[in-house]
């Protein structure tokens, strides 16, 4: 049941929230409940699968291959109340940061929509639908970042839609292909199937999944849309955009690779080594470019994305459990930094590190905040980015290029923070900073709760880490199949 | 460009479209109909009284505001799918059963709902986008 209400509570919100379009008043409210509500319901979900495993529900009683089959291991699971979880902290941020022309044109609703469409990705268990999904979230966030009608704002939305169109275009052409060769689109059947069909038809489509699905996880060559969109919207939206939105193109990758090809993997993970490898390279090397706070952020985010793909390069579960774990840390933690932008845009009105400075002095409790998800950022023990990395450093002793690569990435994210930090929080004023009122607490308390967040999980480690090693264990077969030591 | 030719057949044809919309939306889980078509068929009554008397009379007709009339139907759309959580059957599963009528006894069931939903998310949609386009 709880595998069901993921999915209705935010399609029954964004339902509600419509037939509220010409009531202003409490819409605000509405949606910080419902997200609530949400967040609740992932947290059930969680609490049922760590307790009782494996959760499936076939929609409307159809079984698979006909009907839609929802299924959640611990792998989804925990995404889902992760998501959930950020969702709700979003919606609170949001209730001071979208202005009413915003709330008026539909924010909440689609916002609604998207939460619905990320959850819903995560707990199928039918590829047709996942693509369904996915729909679900290109358009809500096309128009996510296009409200407001902002001319920067349309560059920046065009910037994403066109590429992802192209990536969904994509992801049908391999549906057609995988439901040619197998017959079935449900992923338990297609597991099963495509160890037996022509291995080259099998390796096809795996390439064109993984391509449309790096498109969307913003991998190398396909990631310059992710620094060029999201740098447009309002905050709120980015920090959720950030956040989740490439992380569902990894968990589709993982998800395709791990369960459902494992036996073709051999065919992409050469190319796919390589293409995490530039991503690295190019993204860190990206940030260091760049004055925009959200550029910068965006850049960094292209440059850790690839390790979460560590799981599959190198086989084991060891590697995998390191690269959830940093998927998991890096959502936290990269939505936090998007809110603690916020906030520094409502101080001094800009988000260019040229025009900002002196934050420290005036705003202290700002610095200490922001610190925790820095520093977690780049990975400085004892901060809770540190765990998976050095997870990830263990088990990529097995692909020197990755090691080097996780490495390199690490000081440029250091260099590239150090140098935001240094100019916006050490050196003196710059110009003299409008005077703001001070900062509504909704916009506060998410950034300061992901930070508490974060911190609890840099002390406390343990149990994230026992998750994320349960949840690789689902992966099983597929180090077993490409030769790990599992 | 308001028409009296038009204003005249638009009082006679339109109670006889809004009856066969809600025709068509009742016959359709067997047959062709449904609340799709149903839907289509009330918009484009609600079209002719844009076209014929303009925006002003088709908010007067239709009451709500499209936006929120689209709103309520995905509302019951997605509502009626709950029905089945008593029963201990998943989401969505149809639930049927006899109705007695004055006609005769009817089948009905949660799908008839969704079909509702449909039905006014259908009119709903068009009917804004329709307006907006009026602009």
């Amino acid at each position: 049941m709880s595998v069901i209400f993921v999915v209705l509570i935010p399609l029954l919100m964004a339902a509600i929230l419509v037939s509220l379009w010409n009531v202003p008043k409490g819409r605000k409210v509405i949606a910080i409940i419902g997200s609530g509500a949400h967040a609740l319901a992932g947290a059930w979900l969680l609490t049922t699968v760590i307790q009782s495993g494996l959760v499936t529900k076939n929609i409307s009683g159809w079984i698979p291959p006909f009907g839609i089959e929802f299924r959640a291991d611990l792998f989804s699971a925990t995404l889902v109340a992760l998501a959930s979880f950020i969702g709700l902290c979003v919606t609170i941020y949001v209730h001071s940061n979208i202005d009413d022309e915003r709330t008026n044109f539909g924010f909440h609703p689609l916002f609604f929509v998207l939460l619905g469409g990320i959850s819903g990705a995560f707990v199928t268990a039918d590829l047709f639908n996942m693509f369904v999904w996915f729909e679900c979230i290109l358009l809500s966030s096309f128009v996510l970042l296009g409200l407001g009608g902002e001319k920067k704002q349309l560059r920046g939305s065009l910037n994403y839609v066109i590429p992802n169109l192209f990536s969904s275009m994509l992801f049908l052409t391999g549906l057609g292909l995988i439901y040619g060769a197998t017959g079935t689109l449900n992923m338990a059947q297609l597991a099963e199937r495509t160890a037996q069909i022509n291995p080259s038809t099998a390796a096809l489509v795996t390439v064109v999944f993984v391509i449309a699905f790096g498109l969307k996880a913003a991998l190398f060559p396909f990631f310059s849309w992710l620094p060029n969109s999201y740098h447009t919207p309002p905050t709120a939206v980015a920090a959720l955009f950030a956040g989740l939105l490439t992380k569902v193109g990894i968990y589709a990758i993982i998800r395709f690779v791990g369960t459902i090809a494992p036996t073709t993997a051999s065919a992409v993970l050469p190319i796919l080594t390589i293409v995490c490898v530039l991503t690295i390279v190019i993204g860190s090397i990206g940030a260091l470019a760049h004055t925009s706070l959200r550029k910068i952020l965006g850049y960094l985010l292209i440059g850790h994305i690839a390790f979460m793909l560590l799981g599959l390069i190198v086989p084991s579960q060891a590697s995998m459990a390191a690269a959830y774990f940093y998927m998991l840390n890096h959502i936290l933690v990269i939505t936090c930094l998007f809110f603690f932008v916020g906030i520094i845009q409502w101080h001094t009105g800009q988000i260019d590190i040229r025009k900002i400075g002196g934050l420290q002095a005036k705003y202290p409790a700002l610095a200490i905040g922001m610190a925790i998800p820095t520093l977690s950022l780049i990975g400085i023990p004892p901060f809770s980015g540190f765990w998976p990395k050095i997870g990830l450093l263990q088990a990529a002793t097995d692909s020197p290029i990755f090691f080097a690569s996780i490495i390199f990435s690490s000081f440029l994210t250091l260099l590239a923070m150090a140098k935001v930090w240094m100019t916006i929080f050490w050196r003196a004023e710059v110009t003299e900073a409008p005077e703001m009122p001070p900062c509504p607490t909704t916009k506060a308390l998410p950034a300061y709760l992901l930070a508490a967040v974060i911190l609890l999980i840099s002390v406390f480690p343990a149990p994230i880490a026992d998750l994320t090693n349960r949840a690789a264990k689902e992966f099983a077969p597929y180090f077993q199949i490409n030769g790990g030591d599992q | 460009m308001k028409s009296i030719l038009l204003q005249t057949i638009c009082r006679f044809i339109i109670p006889f479209l809004l009856v066969l919309s809600v025709f068509l939306l009742l016959r359709g889980h067997n047959e062709p109909g449904g609340g799709f078509a149903g839907g289509l068929v009330a918009a484009s009554s609600f079209a002719l009284i844009l076209l014929a008397f303009g925006k002003k009379e088709l908010r007067i007709a239709m009451r709500f505001d499209p936006k929120s009339i689209a709103g309520i139907g995905l509302v019951i759309a997605v509502l009626s799918g709950i029905p089945a959580f008593f029963i201990g059957e998943p989401y969505l599963k149809a639930i049927w059963f006899m109705l007695p009528t004055p006609l005769g006894p009817t089948k009905v069931g949660t799908p008839v709902i969704f079909d509702i939903g449909v039905y006014l998310v259908v009119i709903g949609i068009t009917v804004s986008f329709l307006e907006d386009m009026d602009e």
